[in-house]
């Protein structure tokens, strides 16, 4: 069995009296996508945000391939984040007085990827993601699909070696929903990008590997999913 | 207790810091109304009406207004003795002088948060606040580049007036066509910004640079606006830095030379009933006759021409002169040959004080002779050299013991006391330097009050950006990279707006300055003082922007993720 790239054990994490998790455990294989379900106030958000070194854990252990993270300082955890990870929240959070290229092309230029390279590579992804034609568009002229279309080719772009998905459809409608996730998962598999994704719908929970339901602040369960890809 | 001198100088100057610091209130209290639309969208929710939602954003921003007023007038009382003593005039004053009279309080505490009211109630219309939540307008458009037309008019005019301009004046149209330039200037101010944001979006790399320059292309009317009250300051004393000390050079004619160590007492004035005769031709006999007793002294009485005294003379000569005083003060001019006396028009030279105005000779060939007895004319003026110091002083007790009363030129107008020309340069010259140093510290004044401006805007104006600075910041983006965001945004309105409106101000006061002066004369450089001033005042605002930046680290750090 392959060692996991992502592990995390007895992760405790409170904010201020409220304790968020109170002992989670999980492991991430490379390559696979895995769903963190649980009902609101669970937990999961947290733990995916401890995951990805957001927060330090106020207990436990949190490993990402061999290094620990909850001994690394800020510094080095936001360079890991900038180098090793891509994002996607639920409503894109693109910079709205940006192109949909330049959303794109800014982590790169972030990564000192010089400019003409930079504006290549996001008009190849926006291209892959079926954007090709917006990519002199500002977000405000983007449907919502579009956006979080625009933010999965922004998270992707780097080369991460994991993506974390905050409710990536949370904000969009069922149909529009698919397509992205559809999108979302074929890149990741394509590229060999591991895929973490916070959810709270079954549908979209279906496109991953395995799924952890969080409840109280602790991993109750770790499953399988029935198929690897969503309702159709 | 003020000359009217000083009263315009601070008039100038208040004027010139009054316009940004109007600015800075409205951007500072608009701002924070607008922070506050969700808490008015929760109170619409409830049933307040929109009216009921301005009355609690006009109480909110009195309260803060006031707070803030009484603050700054007890920072203000605190800084008095430090202020009386600071000598910006030259002189000192007592704590009692530089502080405002109980209306001067009273105007203040009522003036502040009315503006603020005005500001907050302005900022809401931006937005549309509904029980459902809040809802921006759609941004406004690009600025057209019409908007440089108003510039271009004013440009157009003052070259004209520069065509007619003269060496003794400016042409008229020059004097609207500044003004123009001015309003022009805060007309094209944003298609400006958004223009220098495209060059600097072209010119420097990095995502700092492509995030700030794309923000500021985007709403380039807000980012001027923090700016724009330092237009004026900066056109004015750019200006200034330029015409007053190049000023001095040309009071430097070869008559004003000649005539520094000579006293002027005038004894007569024109006004509306014509010009005064002067004083009576045996009272004026007596007068210079116990000046030359002194000791000491050269006097040469100028006289004044019978039918000058007459409110409907119409000839060009006002005066008569013996051709001996000529011959002695060569640089005033010299008699047709065989003349004893002649009539002369010595406006410029009695009545004004520059010698600037003497650089033609008052009398020459072409004055007709003047064939009456001198002595029974009424003395219109005396000039009187001297051989020292001591007996100059003699001289102006004197004439200040035994000569008439001084006689003003206007209502409100101090008289002249007699002084020489060289006396009256200096005070000219020294004026000319208060009137800049009081420009220059309005100059700085405003730089940092558009610097605060600035600040406030970047501050208030994080919450839009709040949600993709903090994904950006979670994607691994030193805080560092943002900082260099913001100090970008602010750092190009205001350097675009300093250095296109002094390089203006500069290029068109060196024109009119050529224009008026002697071929061959230097093109006028700005001082150190002014590049002093400028740097100070650019570097404490540049401060004072830093400030926000802790504000942009709470605001989108890691934490703020568990709330989106």
């Amino acid at each position: 069995m392959n060692s996991p790239l992502i592990w995390a054990r007895g992760v405790v994490k409170s904010f201020g009296q409220t304790p968020a998790l109170r002992g989670a455990d999980v492991q991430v294989t490379a390559g696979e996508i895995l769903a963190v379900m649980g009902p609101s106030g669970s937990g999961k958000s947290t733990l995916l945000h401890c995951l990805a070194g957001i927060f330090p854990p106020d207990e436990g252990e949190i490993s990402f391939d061999g290094q620990r993270l909850d001994q690394m300082d800020e510094t080095r955890r936001t360079e890991l984040r900038r180098t090793a990870f891509g994002f996607v929240f639920q409503f894109g959070q693109l910079v709205p007085e940006l192109t949909a290229a330049d959303n794109v092309a800014l982590p790169l230029l972030l990564g000192r990827v010089r400019r003409k390279a930079a504006y290549q590579a996001a008009g190849q992804w926006l291209t892959r993601l079926g954007l090709a034609d917006k990519g002199d568009r500002r977000t405000g002229e983007l449907s919502g699909g579009e956006a979080q279309r625009v933010a999965v080719a922004r998270a992707l772009a780097v080369g991460p070696r994991v993506l974390f998905a905050d409710e990536p459809t949370g904000s969009l409608d069922s149909l529009t929903g698919e397509k992205v996730m559809d999108l979302l998962t074929g890149l990741a598999r394509e590229q060999g990008v591991t895929v973490v994704l916070v959810t709270h719908d079954a549908r979209v929970a279906a496109y991953a590997d395995r799924q952890a339901v969080v409840r109280d602040g602790r991993v109750t369960a770790l499953e399988t999913s029935g198929t690897s890809g969503g309702l159709r | 207790m003020f000359t009217p001198f000083f009263r315009y100088a601070f008039g100038v100057g208040v004027l010139a810091v009054l316009f940004p610091v109007l600015i800075l209130i409205g951007t500072a209290t608009g701002l924070a109304a607008a922070r506050r639309e969700e808490r008015f969208a929760a109170l619409r929710l409830v049933g307040a009406t929109p009216r009921d939602v301005s009355v609690v954003a006009a109480v909110d921003s009195v309260v803060s207004a006031l707070a803030g007023t009484i603050l700054g007038i007890g920072v203000f009382l605190a800084a008095r003795p430090w202020l009386a003593g600071a000598g910006l005039t030259g002189t000192r004053y007592f704590s009692a002088e530089v502080t405002p009279t109980a209306w001067g309080y009273l105007v203040m505490l009522v003036a502040v948060p009315a503006v603020s009211v005005v500001a907050s109630l302005l900022a809401l219309r931006r937005v549309r606040i509904s029980p459902l939540g809040v809802s921006r307008r759609t941004s406004p458009p690009p600025p057209s580049a019409w908007r440089l037309l108003t510039l271009g008019i004013g440009l157009v005019l003052f070259v004209v007036g520069l065509l007619a301009t003269t060496a003794k004046s400016i042409g008229a149209p020059a004097y609207p066509g500044l003004l123009i330039v001015m309003i022009g200037l805060v007309i094209a101010g944003p298609w400006l910004t958004a223009a220098v944001a495209r060059w600097c979006a072209r010119v420097l790399g990095g995502a700092s640079a492509l995030l700030a320059t794309r923000r500021l292309a985007d709403n380039p009317k807000a980012a001027f606006r923090a700016v724009r009250g330092l237009v004026l300051a900066v056109f004015l004393g750019t200006i200034v830095g330029v015409l007053v000390p190049a000023a001095d050079s040309l009071s430097a004619t070869p008559s004003s030379a000649a005539l520094s160590g000579v006293l002027l007492d005038t004894f007569s004035m024109p006004g509306p009933g014509g010009f005064g005769a002067g004083l009576a031709p045996r009272d004026g006999a007596t007068l210079v006759s116990e000046l030359r007793g002194l000791g000491g002294t050269t006097v040469y009485p100028l006289y004044t021409l019978p039918q000058a005294a007459n409110p409907n003379h119409q000839g060009p000569y006002i005066g008569v002169v013996s051709c001996s005083v000529l011959r002695d003060l060569a640089v005033l001019g010299r008699c047709a040959p065989g003349l004893q006396a002649s009539q002369a028009n010595d406006d410029n030279l009695v009545y004004s004080d520059n010698p600037h105005y003497s650089t033609e000779p008052f009398v020459d060939a072409s004055n007709p002779a003047y064939t009456g007895r001198l002595a029974a004319l009424p003395l219109q003026a005396v000039l009187v050299t001297v051989n020292g110091p001591a007996t100059l002083e003699r001289v102006r007790t004197y004439l200040a013991v035994h000569a008439p009363p001084q006689v003003s030129t206007a209502p409100g107008v101090d008289a002249t006391p007699p002084r020489t020309y060289g006396e009256a340069v200096a005070i000219r010259s020294s004026r000319a330097t208060v009137f800049e140093r009081l420009v220059y510290f309005a100059v700085a004044l405003t730089i940092l009050v558009a610097g605060c401006s600035l600040a406030v805007a970047i501050g208030g104006g994080l919450a839009d950006p709040k949600r993709p600075f903090t994904l950006l910041r979670v994607s691994g983006t030193p805080v560092r990279t943002l900082y260099r965001v913001l100090v970008l945004e602010a750092v190009v309105p205001l350097a675009a707006a300093t250095l296109i409106t002094a390089g203006l101000a500069y290029g068109m006061s060196v024109l009119a300055f050529l224009q008026m002066a002697p071929p061959g004369t230097p093109v006028p450089m700005l001082g150190h003082v002014y590049f002093a001033t400028m740097g100070a005042g650019l570097s404490i605002a540049l401060i004072v922007i830093g400030v926000t930046l802790p504000l942009l680290n709470r605001m989108t750090g890691p934490d703020n993720v568990r709330f989106e």
